[in-house]
C-alpha cells in the first residue's frame, strides 16, 4: 500500500436506522486505492448493513457515500456498477444455467452501456466484453471450467467466479463480501492470494470472519462494533488492541 | 322499499360467497406461496355435488352436509397426491398443473351431467320471502347471509382458538419458523388445502339454488377470488370477509347503474393494490 | 447451452413445416390457424422462456392488435399493410403501459398484476360496444389485397394466400426472434431469468430491459391477433379473454419454453389437436387437462424437452460420449 494513494471509495457519518434499532450509528472512512480495507467484527456489529449501503442495496438513514470523488449515495446498486463498483455477494449468487465465460461476459457486457442494448446483432460483435471475460478467465485460473455451467462448478470454484463477475468489468473499487464463506482449506489459500494481488490493483473492501486471512493480507482493518467504529488502523496495531479482545470476547465478567 | 338497501343485502350475500371462496385460496397462498387456479373448480364441483344430492334424494340439507366434506376430501387428495410434488417448482408449473386440474374437473362435470347447467330447488322450508313492514326479500337469500356469518364466526373462533389456528396464522407469517417448532407443515398443508376445498364447495352449493349450477361458473369465480386475496392482503383471513363483502356490494350496487364499469373498477382496483399496497387494503404495513 | 438443434436447423425445419402444414393439415384454414397461433406463443415464450416472466396478458396485446388491424380496415380504405401497422403500435403501447407497471412487481405479484391487467382490459372492450362490437366483436372485416408500388402480391381471396401471408410473417418474426435471443439484449434477458439480483450487481437495468422484452412480445401477440383477425374476418371479444391468455401460456409451455422451437411444436400441436380432437369428442379438453398435469409435474421442459431427453438417450448408447449430463432443472425460475 502507498499511504499517500488517493481515497476511491468514502464513507463519512453513514447512519442506518431500523424503526428504533440503530444498526450503524455515524461511521466515516476512506478506502485508499491499491490497498485492501478489512471490516471486521463480532456479529450483529453493523458489517453487512454498512457492506449493503455501500453497494446501494439500503439507502442509509444520514450520510453520504463517495466513490472517486462523485456523491454515489443516492445512486441505485446498478448504476454503482456501472461507474466502477464491483460486488460478490456472501452466499454464493451466480447465474446457474450459464457457463463459466457466458456468465463473465454477461457481467462484461454490462459495462458496454446503450450497446447492451442492441436487438438485432449477435453478442459476439460486442468483442470488448468477450475480451475482459477471457481476461477474467485467465486471471482466475478458471480457463480449464470455461465452458461448465456455473451451477456445476465446486463451491471452491463458485466463491471464485463469485469474485470472477465483481471483476469482469473492470472496477475500480471491489466490494467483497466474506469471499471465502464455507471454503475448504486449500481453496482459502487461493482465495487469499487472489485478493492479496486484486489490492495491489484495485480498492478493496474486505468483509471477513477469517481473522489470520485479515490479519495477513490487509492494509488497513476497521473493527467494527455495535453499529460504530471500534479501533481502525494496521493489522499489528488492531490484533494488539485490548478493546478488540474484549469486543471479541464480551465484557469481562 | 329502496332498490339500494334491497342490493346492499344483495351484494351482502354475495360477498358472504366471495369470502368463502377467497379465504381458502388466500391462506393457501399466504402459507404455501401457492396460486391455486383449480380453486374455482372447487367451487363448480360443490355446486354439482350439491345438484346431484338433490337430484338423487330431494334433500338440500343433506347435500349441505355430504358435498362440502367430499370436496374437503377432493382438496385433500389433489393437495397430498398432486400438488404438493410442485411446492419446490417454478410458479409457472403450479400456475400449468392446477390450469390443468381445472379443465379436468371442469370438462368432467360436463362428462356427468352435461354441458347445459342445472338448476337446484331451492328447499322447501326457506322457499318464499320474508316480510317486514314493507321489507320484503327472498328467505333463503337471508339464510345465505346468517349461515355464513354463523360459519365465519366458528371459523374465526377456531382460527384464534385451537392450536391448528395458531399453527395455520404463524404459518402465513413465516412457514420456517412454524417448520423449526417441529410441526408437520406437510399435514397442515394438506389440511389447509382440505379446509379450503370445503368452504369452496359449500360457497358452491350454497349458491346452487340462487343462481343454479353451470358448468362455466368456475373461471369467474376463481378471478373475484383473486380480486378478493389481493385487495384484503394475501394470507389474511379478516382481509378476505372484508375485501369480499367490498367486492360484493360493489358489484351489487353498481349493477343497475353499470356493471361493466364496476368490473373494470374492481380490477383497477386490484392492480393498485399489488402496485401501492401489496399487503392488501386490511394488511400490516 | 447443448440444444437439441442448432439455431440454423431450428429455420430450416421451420421452413419446412411451413411448407408441409398446408399439404398434411386436413385444411389451409387449420394450417393458418397453426401458424398465427405459433406466432402468439413465440411472443409468450419470450417473456417465459427467456425472462422468466409469466404473463396473463397476452390475450391483451392478442386482442388489441386484432381490434386496431380491424377498426383501420372497417372505417378507412387504406391497405392491409396499414392494417398491420395499426396492430404493431397500438399493441406496443398498450404493452408498454401494462408492462411499464407489471414490471414493478416480481414473481407471483407479477402474474397477478398482468391477470388484473388482463380483466381489465377485457371488461374495458366489452364495456366499450360502439368502438369494438362488445360481445358481438367486429363484424365483416375487408381483406384487401396486399399492395406494394401498385403492384398486388396477393389478392388474400382463396385461402392459401391467406396461409402465405401468415406464414410469411412467421417466418420473418421467427428469424427476427432468432436474432433476438443470440443479441447483446437477448443475452442479458437470460442474465435477468437466471438470477436478476446478479444482473443488478453487474450493472443492468433490469426494469429497462424487462419492459422492452415485455413491448416486444406484445407486438409479436399482437401481429398474430391482427392475422388472426384477418384471417376470420372476425374479431370476437374472446380473444382479449384471460382465457385466450390461458390458451398461450399453455401452448408455450406445452411445446418447451427453452427454445423458440419448442413454440412451433407447442402451436402446431395444440391446434391441430383440439381441432382433430374436438371433431371426434367434445370433452377433449379433459385429455388436455391431465396432459397438462403430466407436463407440469413430469415434463417441465415440454414437448421439446422430452425429444431432447429422447434424443439424449439414444445418443448414449451410440458412439459420441456426452460430457456431464444436461442437468433437467426447468428453465425459468421465479
Amino acid at each position: 500500500m502507498t499511504a499517500d494513494a488517493p481515497a476511491k471509495l468514502e464513507a463519512s457519518g453513514l447512519v442506518k436506522h431500523f424503526g428504533a434499532f440503530r444498526a450503524l450509528k455515524g461511521v466515516s472512512f476512506a478506502v485508499r486505492d491499491r490497498s485492501v480495507h478489512a471490516f471486521i467484527g463480532p456479529n450483529g456489529a453493523g458489517k453487512t448493513t454498512l457492506f449493503n449501503c455501500l453497494t446501494g442495496t439500503l439507502r442509509p438513514s444520514a450520510g453520504r457515500v463517495i466513490l472517486s470523488g462523485r456523491d454515489i449515495t443516492d445512486l441505485p446498486p446498478h448504476r454503482r456498477a456501472r461507474i466502477g463498483m464491483g460486488r460478490s455477494f456472501q452466499v454464493t449468487n451466480l447465474f446457474q444455467n450459464l457457463t463459466v465465460f457466458e456468465s463473465l461476459r454477461l457481467a462484461a457486457q454490462a459495462q458496454a452501456g446503450i450497446a447492451a442494448y442492441d436487438l438485432v446483432r449477435p453478442m459476439e460483435r460486442l468483442g470488448q466484453a468477450a475480451a475482459s471475460a477471457e481476461a477474467v478467465l485467465e486471471r482466475l485460473a478458471l480457463h480449464p471450467y470455461r465452458d461448465v455451467k456455473a451451477g456445476e462448478l465446486s463451491h471452491g470454484q463458485q466463491r471464485i467466479l463469485e469474485v470472477g463477475l465483481a471483476l469482469a468489468g473492470s472496477p475500480s473499487v471491489l466490494l467483497l463480501d466474506e469471499p471465502t464463506a464455507g471454503m475448504g482449506v486449500d481453496d482459502i489459500s487461493i482465495m487469499k492470494d487472489l485478493i492479496a494481488a486484486l489490492g495491489r490493483e484495485h480498492a478493496i473492501v474486505l468483509i471477513e470472519h477469517n481473522m489470520n486471512l485479515v490479519l495477513d493480507i490487509s492494509d488497513v482493518v476497521t473493527v467494527m462494533h455495535q453499529g460504530e467504529i471500534l479501533v481502525e488502523g494496521p493489522p499489528d496495531l488492531v490484533r494488539r488492541d485490548e478493546r478488540v479482545k474484549v469486543a471479541y470476547l464480551g465484557s469481562e465478567g | 322499499m329502496s332498490l339500494y338497501l334491497i342490493q346492499l343485502i344483495n351484494g351482502l350475500g354475495i360477498g358472504m360467497i366471495y369470502f368463502m371462496i377467497s379465504v381458502g385460496l388466500s391462506i393457501i397462498f399466504g402459507t404455501m406461496n401457492f396460486v391455486n387456479f383449480a380453486h374455482g373448480a372447487f367451487y363448480l364441483l360443490g355446486a354439482y355435488l350439491c345438484y346431484a344430492v338433490v337430484a338423487a334424494t330431494g334433500s338440500f340439507w343433506l347435500a349441505l352436509a355430504v358435498a362440502p366434506p367430499a370436496m374437503a376430501l377432493t382438496g385433500w387428495f389433489a393437495e397430498r397426491y398432486l400438488l404438493s410434488r410442485l411446492y419446490h417448482a417454478p410458479h409457472q408449473y403450479q400456475i400449468l398443473v392446477t390450469l390443468g386440474l381445472a379443465l379436468v374437473i371442469q370438462e368432467g362435470v360436463m362428462l356427468v351431467w352435461g354441458a347445459i347447467g342445472q338448476n337446484v330447488a331451492t328447499p322447501v322450508l326457506l322457499q318464499g320471502v320474508v316480510v317486514f313492514g314493507s321489507f320484503v326479500y327472498p328467505k333463503y337469500r337471508l339464510f345465505v347471509i346468517g349461515f355464513t356469518a354463523l360459519l365465519t364466526f366458528v371459523l374465526w373462533l377456531a382460527l384464534e382458538r385451537t392450536r391448528y389456528g395458531a399453527i395455520l396464522r404463524a404459518g402465513t407469517e413465516s412457514t420456517e419458523m412454524v417448520a423449526l417448532l417441529g410441526i408437520d407443515i406437510f399435514r397442515m398443508f394438506s389440511f389447509t388445502f382440505a379446509l379450503g376445498a370445503y368452504l369452496a364447495g359449500l360457497a358452491g352449493g350454497l349458491t346452487a339454488p340462487i343462481s343454479g349450477a353451470d358448468p362455466f361458473m368456475g373461471p369467474g369465480a376463481l378471478s373475484v377470488a383473486f380480486v378478493v386475496v389481493v385487495i384484503g392482503g394475501i394470507g389474511s383471513f379478516s382481509g378476505a370477509l372484508a375485501g369480499g363483502l367490498l367486492i360484493g356490494v360493489v358489484q351489487s350496487e353498481m349493477s343497475s347503474l353499470w356493471s361493466e364499469g364496476a368490473n373494470i373498477m374492481i380490477y383497477v382496483a386490484m392492480a393498485l393494490v399489488i402496485l401501492v399496497r401489496p399487503r392488501g387494503l386490511l394488511g400490516r404495513a | 447451452m447443448r440444444r437439441l438443434l442448432q439455431p440454423h436447423v431450428e429455420l430450416a425445419v421451420s421452413l419446412a413445416a411451413v411448407v408441409v402444414l398446408p399439404i398434411v393439415l386436413p385444411s389451409i384454414a387449420m394450417a393458418t390457424e397453426v401458424v398465427i397461433f405459433i406466432i402468439a406463443t413465440l411472443g409468450c415464450n419470450l417473456l417465459i422462456g427467456y425472462v422468466g416472466l409469466m404473463s396473463f396478458g397476452q390475450a391483451i396485446f392478442f386482442g388489441v392488435g386484432a381490434y386496431a388491424c380491424s377498426l383501420t380496415l372497417l372505417h378507412s380504405h387504406v391497405g392491409i399493410g396499414a392494417g398491420l401497422l395499426a396492430a404493431i403500435a397500438a399493441s406496443a403501447i398498450v404493452a408498454l403501459f401494462v408492462g411499464f407497471l407489471s414490471t414493478q412487481k416480481r414473481g407471483i405479484y407479477f402474474v397477478m398484476l398482468t391477470f388484473a391487467f388482463s380483466q381489465m382490459f377485457y371488461f374495458i372492450a366489452y364495456a366499450m360496444a360502439g368502438l369494438t362490437g362488445g360481445d358481438n366483436g367486429l363484424l365483416d372485416i375487408p381483406r384487401p389485397p396486399l399492395v406494394l408500388f401498385h403492384v398486388t402480391l396477393l389478392s388474400l381471396t382463396p385461402p392459401l394466400e391467406m396461409y402465405g401471408l401468415a406464414a410469411v410473417v412467421f417466418v420473418a418474426l421467427f428469424v427476427f426472434l432468432q436474432r433476438v435471443i443470440t443479441s447483446p439484449f437477448g443475452s442479458t434477458l437470460q442474465a435477468i431469468r437466471e438470477n436478476e439480483q446478479r444482473a443488478i450487481a453487474v450493472g443492468y437495468n433490469t426494469r429497462n430491459f424487462k419492459v422492452i422484452a415485455f413491448v416486444l412480445s406484445g407486438v409479436v401477440t399482437g401481429i398474430a391477433g391482427a392475422l388472426y383477425a384477418l384471417f376470420l374476418q372476425f374479431a370476437p371479444l374472446g380473444n382479449i379473454d384471460v382465457s385466450m391468455s390461458e390458451r398461450i401460456i399453455v401452448m408455450s409451455i406445452l411445446g418447451g419454453t427453452g427454445s423458440l422451437f419448442g413454440s412451433v411444436l407447442g402451436g402446431t400441436f395444440y391446434v391441430v389437436a383440439g381441432n382433430m380432437l374436438s371433431a371426434i369428442w367434445p370433452r377433449w379438453l379433459l385429455l388436455l387437462g391431465l396432459i397438462l398435469m403430466v407436463v407440469g409435474c413430469y415434463l417441465q421442459g415440454g414437448l421439446l424437452g422430452a425429444a431432447e431427453r429422447l434424443a439424449r438417450r439414444i445418443g448414449r448408447r451410440g458412439p459420441r460420449a456426452m460430457t456431464p449430463a444436461a442437468s433437467n432443472k426447468p428453465v425459468g425460475r421465479p
